[in-house]
């Protein structure tokens, strides 16, 4: 009987072991899918002399000079650009999530005349394409500058201003999904005891939706970070530019001769947005889908 | 839950009560200081001629004080920030952009009227007896506010003239007082007078010098516009603007009538057998450029009707739009599934470790990413050809950016590189949260693993994604780094079709909007714009309306 | 009621005044728009002329193509430069939208390259003081082509040759599309995009593109793809890299690449474009220029400095050193000794200035969509994606 059960044991542990390596072994395919452009970039970013056409995986002539070249030249201040994407793009973040709680909890919460409409209202103006609508927003800002001078253009708070149009969106569906999932009940206690709506909303909602919170101002940073039309249209001054417009910059100017120097650059801009997903990866996955699976 | 329900027994009820009457006033201040703010805003911009933004903004705020002082309103309080940036920021632009539609504002229309009047009527012309004069600045001692020009013909002939705002004296009329004049025939100083150096008076060419008129009221001398710093002269305004909006130009003669925002010449001293108004020489008189925009009515959506080559490249990249979007969607969903699947087995070592060198795509940006792929891409010598030519089999590698094929191919393998991470996270988060008591019930009803996927986690995984579904097809529908940096919605479809067949809506309006060099129409790519933007959105409400998935995310509670 | 309306009043009074109190400008300012190499320049020897006279320069950095493109949206809202440096092709479509001012250089007009003053001429009327002029020339690898061949047909024999030694992967290469690198060949083949009129100007009615020649030209092109001696799907950089390499022996291209291949350390010289049976072949001359914005607020000191400091030889041979660009001021153009630039000077004397007519924008779209086209597919009909591109090209022009 043990003799038997040992066997059985062995052949399930085999089995799973089995099983393991054969998805182990797609996994690795798809790792390879997914990293052989970035190790592309990396081999390219230290290689100092070579083209397109003769990059090797192992750079020939390796060395730090593109990043050299990146970090040290007054025509294009790349720690300013880097810290003006960061600065930008979290306040808005922090801003949109702010807007966009706010909103979502009362079209959670609170039935009322027009509230569907609204809701699909919300949706439908996301589809219309924003990039044609930059002249008016051009002039909006302008218009706006006039009279509010740090809201106007070449400012970060008019980018910002701009970004913040949006907040009401996608968003808000995807928080409202989110609160739709914590139990009235909670409120209905609370309102017993005489908190007000506000109360119960900063109080009791915002706590137990933090991961939803972070999951959405995660969203917006990245979606503000990589943004190049509008920056480019409202931003002139070398020193108020996102690393965005900077790195574009290179692209229609000697994209193919500073290869080496665009992938040093594209490099170093990427890691705010690797470490701000690596930390957060775990309120990631549960603010995204949790919501919507309770609902 | 628990924790919350804990901290919720706290605070006691007293504390609500007494503080609602603060709260009210705090509101009511609150009101009164965005109101003010609102109103010194409203009016400057109606001094500013801004109608269409004052008629926003005050409608924003009488509706934000709707909101607030009436208790019936009191769920829209919570919309007041998140609404008040939307109208704003989007649909004030959006609102915009659909009047565009209707004009004809495209390159040689680019302005305003006010703005085109305002660089015609600076343009200036010397008339035939008038000479040009080289400049010295001289500055009264008396009054360092008042300037003067000492003049010296260009053409050597006549004499020089002093002219001061006012009068005109020539050469022979001065009084130089102890003063000589230098090898060029200029003074050193007059009485009363100071020469100012060259170098000190290109700082004030603009503020002070174009703004005076030096001689006398019938025969005054300006800067030449053109060359401020060698000339000045009896320069007059080429263009006088009449009472009835016709342009009459001062030095031909010709009077100009603004059709459709063009001056066209009406009327003229000469003029051929056609009735068309001609130079001297008998040659048609081009119109005046630049004209400003104007409304055209539904001309530019009559183009959009009836020229085949803009309907026909038109439906193409319409269905484009969509496939594009609907299959990013899809490969990047099941990519992720699969990958969430095979990682979701309780027994995985590395688990961790793995996903999250997965997710390492999703955290380029995506227009980085982009071009790293249009290098490894590259038909020549990009990696990925090489590689596939070095193999016996294969002659030639795909034409990734040259067919018309291939090239959506190509861009659905970089959607499917920058998205299947993100499809990976929430599928995970999803299958972790599927409740496991299920699963039980269907193992003992004897299904089978792919049974169990088919009909248990698929529908419930769709339910919890579907919104996000949704979203990610409406970002897709967009997506204009993509397509724009691929390959720039290359390769063309044919010379005379302004689209290519990569091309999505966005990146084919954007083009014809803003496309320098292409003869950019920004009135007709809103109009095509429009025209989209309705079938969208009619398809979205049909959708909602009659499927589940609408009322699921509305009232699910 | 009445004391929340008076709340309101003083404190709209209050910020109704704020934005008020800010002084007015002393030093007058000139915005200027530059790309990157140009923006170093300025900033460097900019600060003779803001000492010198007073001013403040304030340069802002745009991708060079974005210049153009920013104008149109920044420069009738008022918030655009006073100053902008671009290329010359640009000027009919800036002019037509009423986005510059002319300038009138006077006596001084004869001091710089009269290919650039006509390039940046517009109905009769100046609008760029050019710093720089270019035009393309024909490349060869030294090592691989010891003579330059003096004719297309000759480039084939040479091209095969070395294909067939093996000693590169290709002979001569081209990239895709562009009616910029392909007008030399084009013209050298009997083609033209517009005719001249009898003063010499282009003549927008008159379009070549779908002439005997031109159609040769695209037929020559099809035939070498057909038989392989060129590559298909080259871009630019693409094709830059190759010659760089010594993988392609032979390559149209500009002085802007010079320093790159000399940096690469191929061994490598210009000659004139090969001559084909319709005559040489004529490279397009090219010239860019400081302009002037229309809505300047401080127009006449925005043209004191065109003619002040962009005229001036210590800046014009600044801008060459960073651009790789022949100056287009006569004087400096003299002090220059560059072989490189010698030598493209000679493929000069067959070239013509490029059109800055507003139809060339149907040329830059739909010609370059008919050679694009033509290249990816070897067996199209050339005659017929010609055909098509005139037919763009001639409604664009009638609608002027």
């Amino acid at each position: 009987m043990s003799s038997l059960s040992y066997v059985m044991h062995n052949k399930m542990a085999r089995d799973r072991w089995l099983n393991y390596l054969l998805r182990l072994f797609l996994v690795i395919l798809a790792l390879f899918f997914a990293f052989f452009p970035i190790i592309w970039i990396i081999s390219a970013s230290f290689d100092q002399t070579g083209t397109l056409n003769t990059q090797r995986l192992i750079p020939r002539n390796a060395g730090l000079g593109n990043y050299d070249r990146l970090l040290s030249s007054d025509i294009h201040p790349f720690g300013r650009w880097m810290w003006n994407s960061i600065k930008v793009a979290s306040i808005t973040a922090f801003l949109t999530v702010l807007v966009s709680a706010i909103s979502a909890y009362a079209f959670s919460r609170f039935r009322f005349r027009g509230r569907r409409s609204l809701m699909l209202t919300v949706f439908i103006v996301q589809v219309f394409p924003n990039s044609l609508t930059i002249v008016a927003t051009f002039l909006l800002i302008q218009t706006i500058g006039r009279h509010v001078s740090w809201l106007g253009l070449n400012t970060h708070g008019g980018l910002i201003l701009v970004y913040l149009g949006g907040a009401l969106g996608i968003n808000t569906w995807l928080m409202k999904g989110f609160f739709d999932s914590i139990p009235r009940d909670l409120d209905e206690s609370a309102r017993i005891d005489g908190a007000s709506d506000w109360l119960i909303f900063w109080r009791i909602i915002i706590p137990l939706v933090r991961p939803v919170l972070a999951v959405v101002g995660i969203l917006s940073f990245i979606g503000t970070y990589g943004d190049v039309i509008i920056s480019l249209t409202l931003l002139k001054d070398k020193d108020v530019q996102t690393l965005a417009v900077g790195l574009n910059r290179f692209i229609s100017d000697s994209f193919n001769r500073e290869w080496g120097v665009f992938s040093a650059g594209a490099l170093i801009g990427a890691i705010p947005i690797v470490v701000l997903i690596l930390s957060f990866q775990r309120f990631f996955v549960s603010g995204l889908t949790e919501g919507a699976v309770k609902g | 839950m628990e924790t919350a329900r804990g901290a919720l027994s706290r605070p006691p009820a007293a504390l609500f009560s007494s503080r609602s009457l603060l709260i009210t006033v705090l509101r009511l201040i609150a009101l009164a200081l965005i109101d003010a703010f609102a109103i010194w805003f409203v009016t400057r911009l109606v001094n500013d001629g801004e109608y269409l933004l004052a008629i926003f903004a005050a409608v924003i705020t009488v509706a934000i004080n709707v909101a607030f002082l009436f208790e019936g309103m009191y769920p829209y309080r919570w919309f007041a920030p998140g609404l008040t940036l939307l109208i704003l920021m989007i649909i004030y632009p959006t609102i915009f952009t659909l009047y565009v539609a209707f004009t004809n504002y495209k390159d040689g229309n680019l302005l305003t009227r006010v703005q085109a009047e305002d660089v015609l009527l600076s343009r200036t012309f010397l008339p035939e007896d008038a000479k040009t004069y080289s400049w010295t600045a001289f500055r009264s001692l008396e009054d360092p506010n008042r300037w003067a020009l000492w003049l010296i013909p260009t053409d050597g002939e006549g004499e020089a003239l002093f002219a001061e705002p006012g009068q005109a004296t020539p050469l022979s009329e001065i009084d130089l007082g102890e003063n000589t004049l230098d090898e060029d025939g200029i003074p050193t100083g007059l009485p009363g007078w100071e020469r100012v150096p060259f170098a000190k008076t290109i700082a004030i060419l603009d503020s002070v010098l174009a703004k005076t008129e030096f001689g006398e009221e019938d025969e005054k001398f300006m800067l030449n516009p053109k060359n401020p710093t060698k000339q000045a002269g009896r320069f007059e305004r080429k263009y006088t603007l009449n009472d009835d909006g016709t342009l009459y130009d001062n030095e031909t003669g010709v009077t100009y009538k603004a059709i459709r925002g063009t001056y066209t010449p009406v009327d003229g001293p000469y003029k051929n057998a056609q009735g068309q108004v001609t130079d001297a020489e008998g040659q048609p008189l081009p119109v005046i450029r630049p004209g400003y925009y104007v409304p055209i009515g539904l001309d530019n959506f009559k183009r959009l009707i009836e020229s085949d080559k803009i309907r026909g490249p038109f439906i193409r990249v319409f269905l484009w739009t969509f496939a594009h979007a609907f299959f990013t969607v899809f490969i990047t969903f099941w990519f992720g599934l699969f990958l969430a699947l095979l990682l979701n087995v309780r027994f995985t070592p590395g688990r961790a470790v793995l996903r999250t060198l997965l997710l390492v795509p999703y955290a380029m940006p995506a227009f980085i990413s982009v071009l790293v792929w249009k290098g490894l891409l590259n038909e020549q010598l990009g990696v990925i050809n090489k590689f596939l030519t070095s193999l016996p089999f294969i002659d030639t590698g795909p034409r990734w950016t040259s067919s018309a094929l291939w090239v959506k191919v190509a861009i659905l393998l970089i959607q499917l590189w920058l998205g299947f991470p993100y499809m990976m996270l929430i599928t995970t988060g999803a299958l972790q949260s599927l409740p496991g008591d299920i699963y039980e019930a269907a193992r003992v009803d004897g299904a089978n693993a792919f049974q169990q996927f088919r009909h248990l986690t698929l529908p419930m995984l769709l339910v919890a994604v579907g919104p996000l579904l949704i979203a990610s097809f409406a970002f897709n529908f967009n997506n204009f780094t993509i397509v724009e940096l691929f390959n720039k919605g290359g390769p063309p479809i044919s010379p005379d079709q302004p689209a290519g067949h990569s091309d999505i809506l966005i990146t084919y309006t954007y083009e014809l909007a803003f496309g320098s060099g292409r003869g950019a129409d920004y009135g007709f790519a809103s109009t095509i714009t429009l025209v989209i933007f309705l079938i969208v959105a009619l398809i979205t409400v049909f959708n909602f309306r009659f499927t589940r998935s609408w009322e699921e995310i509305s009232e699910n509670v | 009621m009445k004391k929340h309306l008076a709340l309101l009043l003083v404190i709209a009074l209050v910020l109704g005044a704020l934005p008020a109190m800010t002084s007015a400008q002393e030093t007058p300012t000139l915005l200027i728009w530059a790309d990157e190499t140009r923006a170093a320049v300025i900033e460097e020897l900019g600060v003779a002329f803001e000492e010198e006279y007073g001013v403040d320069l304030v340069v802002q950095q745009l991708g060079f193509g974005d210049i153009r493109d920013q104008l149109r949206i920044a420069g009738p809202a008022g918030e655009g430069p006073d100053i902008i440096i671009g290329a010359h092709d640009w000027v009919g479509e800036l002019v037509t939208n009423g986005l510059l001012a002319p300038i009138d250089l006077g006596e001084r007009v004869e001091e710089f390259a009269p290919v650039a003053i006509t390039a940046f001429s517009w109905e009769g009327e100046l609008y760029g003081v050019p710093y720089a002029v270019e035009n393309v020339g024909f490349f060869y690898n030294t090592e691989l082509v010891p003579t330059p061949p003096a004719t297309w047909d000759e480039v084939v024999e040479v091209s095969k040759a070395l294909m067939e030694e093996g000693k590169a992967k290709y002979g001569f290469i081209r990239q895709e599309g562009d009616p910029y690198h392909f007008y030399p060949i084009q013209t050298a083949f009997g083609g033209y995009i517009f005719g001249l009129t009898e003063e010499g100007d282009y003549n927008a009615q008159d379009v070549g593109v779908d002439n005997e020649g031109s159609i040769a030209a695209l037929k020559w092109l099809q035939g070498l793809l057909k038989d392989g001696l060129i590559p298909s799907g080259l871009d630019g950089g693409a094709a830059e890299a190759l010659f760089q390499d010594g993988e392609a022996a032979m390559y149209i291209t500009g002085p802007w690449n010079i320093q790159r291949f000399l940096d690469a350390g191929v061994p490598f010289d210009i000659a004139p474009i090969p001559a084909g049976p319709g005559g040489p072949g004529r490279p397009f001359i090219g010239a860019q220029a400081f302009m002037i914005s229309a809505f300047s607020q401080n127009p006449l000191l925005a043209q004191a400095f065109l003619t002040e400091w962009v005229a001036s030889e210590e800046t014009q041979l600044a801008l060459y050193e960073k651009g790789n660009r022949a100056p287009a001021l006569l004087s400096a153009q003299a002090k220059v000794e560059d072989p490189y630039l010698a030598a493209l000077a000679v493929a000069a004397e067959a070239g013509q200035p490029m059109p800055g007519i507003p139809a060339m924008s149907a040329v830059w779209s739909a010609w370059t969509d008919a050679i694009t086209l033509a290249m990816q597919n070897p067996d199209a009909d050339a005659a017929e994606l010609a055909a098509k591109a005139a037919e763009t090209i001639r409604a664009a022009a009638a609608a002027e």
